[in-house]
């Protein structure tokens, strides 16, 4: 939870940052960054494909800051780039890998094995899959709840709605997952 | 019975495992952060409030439609006695009259609304705002004193004589603050709050507009008279100010109102009324056009060196935001603003060449502005900024500054040998030195 001190650290960095001092931006990505990776991390699974899409997200964070009209906190801002940027990496067509290619990586993977991989994450894995293939609105609120970590004000704010409709969401999520994950085990 | 109980997921949603970032992406985003990063001018969060859910605002809004309806309704049985009452106290003011006597009928007086029966009530004093309050006010820009707005330690004396001109002797004291008016001026201005509020100057209010949060503004209505004399004391020297992050909207007063004023009553043979000048409008008549977005030099108007004039001159009608570099800039003043504005700053004394004197905001873009992109002296300055500078000067000398008017005029016509067309330039010099004569 952010407390009323940490915003104003954010409001004070990105009025420096405003008259130009460069420490600003290094200062307003050692707070931030940490928490941009675990949410894309718990969002793709990935922590290659998570360290790529965190890069992304600052440069597309850096061109949009003069857009930015302060209606929330920065990293309520910056969360919800991180959060765009993997949709569009999920939009993205993917690239068509030749037969011949896909039969010469023989290059033994030091990732864990399929079969411990699936024993250990196999009921995160499912339940993010089910986050995932909720509504839109429904995806976002549950995201930036848990996995961003965003307090329930902030994100009312973010999407004009109060925090009673907020909670409601989260509760109609909850069912729907339910279900979801209830069809995946049978 | 599911086995994903609500609870259960919202435990399971909220576990989180030590997901560290990598190894050196810390060090690749700091790499790709760009050098120039310009920043949206939202208003600052602690300048607004919560958003409201529509719903909500509603009911509010409702509510007070209710109050207030509730609330005239309450005065007009109040203040409107019924009719029979009215006729019982019209009744009652009379000597019974003696039976088959016909009384001529006396029309009852026609009820006095309480508040025009009573003598208008002094306004409670304002109660004193904490120390510490007030500090954090000031600190936010909410407040500004004639005491605050001045740094401590500041050289006194900035504005005497024209560099080059006759020397100003000891340095008036009354230049960066102005004294407060003696009992016998407050009270006779206080007589006069109604034409002073008509007078008020602009440039002046829109300052004191851009220092209040917007949930005062009824508030600032209502205290429009105490405003005007504030103001009308403070008029004759615009306060310095010390740096802060708040953007300062740099667009001022349009027209050249002040200029007509001017030329008609020298026509006339008077000096002007000081009140009715405004530096704006006087910038505006000295325009010379084809001015570049920001451009300064040190000014000629003060004795000692890290006085720079800066003249922002925004194109376009976008929002134009200026923000002062806090470690370069010790303080600031607003000379005047129109289509373009000037501002008098006092840099560090420890400020390099190369140092960023502010950040610009021109629409959506930004800009740094370097002491290196300004002239290294005044007379490398274009003609058309020096004279508007000698046009700013000159405003302020006729709302009471201290200053020499020859020395203006000489240097107006100066710069009119540099100018192309010398016209604009002349006619200061020759309104400069009428005011002189006026003055004897």
């Amino acid at each position: 939870m952010r407390s009323r001190a940490e915003a104003g650290e954010e409001g004070r960095l990105l009025a420096a940052l405003a008259a130009g001092d460069r420490q600003a931006a290094e200062r307003l990505v050692e707070r931030t960054y940490r928490g941009v990776y675990g949410l894309l991390r718990r969002l793709c699974g990935d922590p290659d494909l998570a360290a790529d899409l965190t890069q992304d997200t600052y440069r597309k964070a850096w061109d949009a800051l003069p857009g930015f009209d302060r209606r929330s906190q920065f990293s309520t801002w910056l969360f919800r780039i991180a959060y765009t940027t993997f949709l569009n990496h999920l939009r993205r067509p993917r690239r068509l890998v030749p037969l011949e290619e896909k039969h010469e990586a023989a290059v033994p993977d030091p990732a864990p094995g399929a079969d411990e991989v699936v024993g250990r994450d196999a009921e995160g894995d499912r339940l993010r899959r089910a986050v995932l293939a909720l509504p839109d609105d429904l995806r976002y609120t549950v995201t930036a709840v848990f996995w961003g970590e965003l307090p329930v004000k902030e994100i009312a704010r973010q999407e004009g709605i109060t925090t009673v409709a907020i909670r409601k969401r989260l509760k109609k999520a909850f069912r729907l997952l339910a279900l979801a994950l209830e069809e995946d085990v049978r | 019975m599911s086995r994903w109980s609500e609870r259960e997921i919202a435990r399971k949603l909220a576990e989180h495992d030590e997901l560290e970032p990598p190894a050196g992406l810390l060090e690749k985003i700091k790499s790709e952060i760009p050098p120039m990063i310009p920043v949206g001018t939202g208003v600052p969060e602690i300048d607004r409030r919560p958003s409201m859910p529509p719903r909500q605002r509603w009911l509010i809004a409702a509510s007070m439609v209710t109050m207030i309806g509730a609330g005239l309704l309450a005065l007009h049985r109040t203040e409107v006695p019924p009719v029979e009452e009215t006729v019982r106290t019209a009744a009652g003011a009379r000597q019974p009259a003696p039976r088959g006597v016909i009384l001529p009928s006396t029309p009852a007086a026609p009820p006095q609304p309480r508040a025009l029966t009573q003598p208008l009530e002094k306004a409670p004093e304002p109660k004193p705002v904490p120390q510490r309050e007030e500090k954090q006010l000031k600190s936010l820009g909410y407040i500004s004193s004639p005491e605050g707005s001045v740094e401590p330690g500041a050289p006194a004396g900035v504005v005497g004589g024209v560099a080059g001109g006759a020397p100003a002797g000891p340095p008036p004291a009354p230049s960066l603050a102005p004294p407060p008016p003696p009992p016998a001026a407050v009270q006779e201005l206080a007589d006069k709050k109604e034409s002073a509020a008509g007078t008020l100057s602009r440039d002046e209010e829109r300052r004191s507009n851009e220092n209040l949060p917007r949930s005062t503004a009824p508030m600032q209505e209502a205290a429009k008279p105490q405003a005007a004399l504030r103001a009308k004391a403070a008029e004759a020297e615009p306060a310095w100010k010390v740096p802060s992050a708040w953007p300062i909207d740099v667009r001022g007063d349009v027209g050249t109102a002040s200029y007509t004023a001017l030329r008609r009553s020298l026509g006339e043979g008077r000096l002007p009324d000081p009140a009715a000048i405004r530096i704006g409008e006087i910038l505006n008549a000295f325009e010379t056009g084809g001015a570049p977005p920001v451009e300064g030099a040190p000014t000629p108007f003060v004795h000692g060196p890290g006085y720079w004039l800066l003249r922002i001159h925004p194109s376009g009608a976008g929002p134009a935001l200026l923000s002062f570099n806090p470690v370069i800039v010790a303080r600031y003043r607003l000379v005047g603003s129109g289509t373009s504005a000037l501002y008098e700053i006092e840099l560090r004394s420890d400020a390099p060449r190369d140092s960023q004197v502010a950040t610009l905001h021109l629409g959506e873009t930004g800009r740094a502005v370097l002491l290196s992109d300004l002239a290294p002296s005044w007379d490398k300055a274009s003609p058309g900024f020096r004279l508007a500078a000698l046009a700013a000067r000159f405003a302020e000398v006729i709302k009471g500054t201290p200053g020499d008017l020859s020395e203006i005029a000489r240097q107006a016509t100066a710069v009119g040998k540099d100018l192309p067309n010398r016209i604009k330039a002349e006619d200061l010099a020759d309104m400069a030195a009428r005011i002189q004569r006026i003055r004897g």
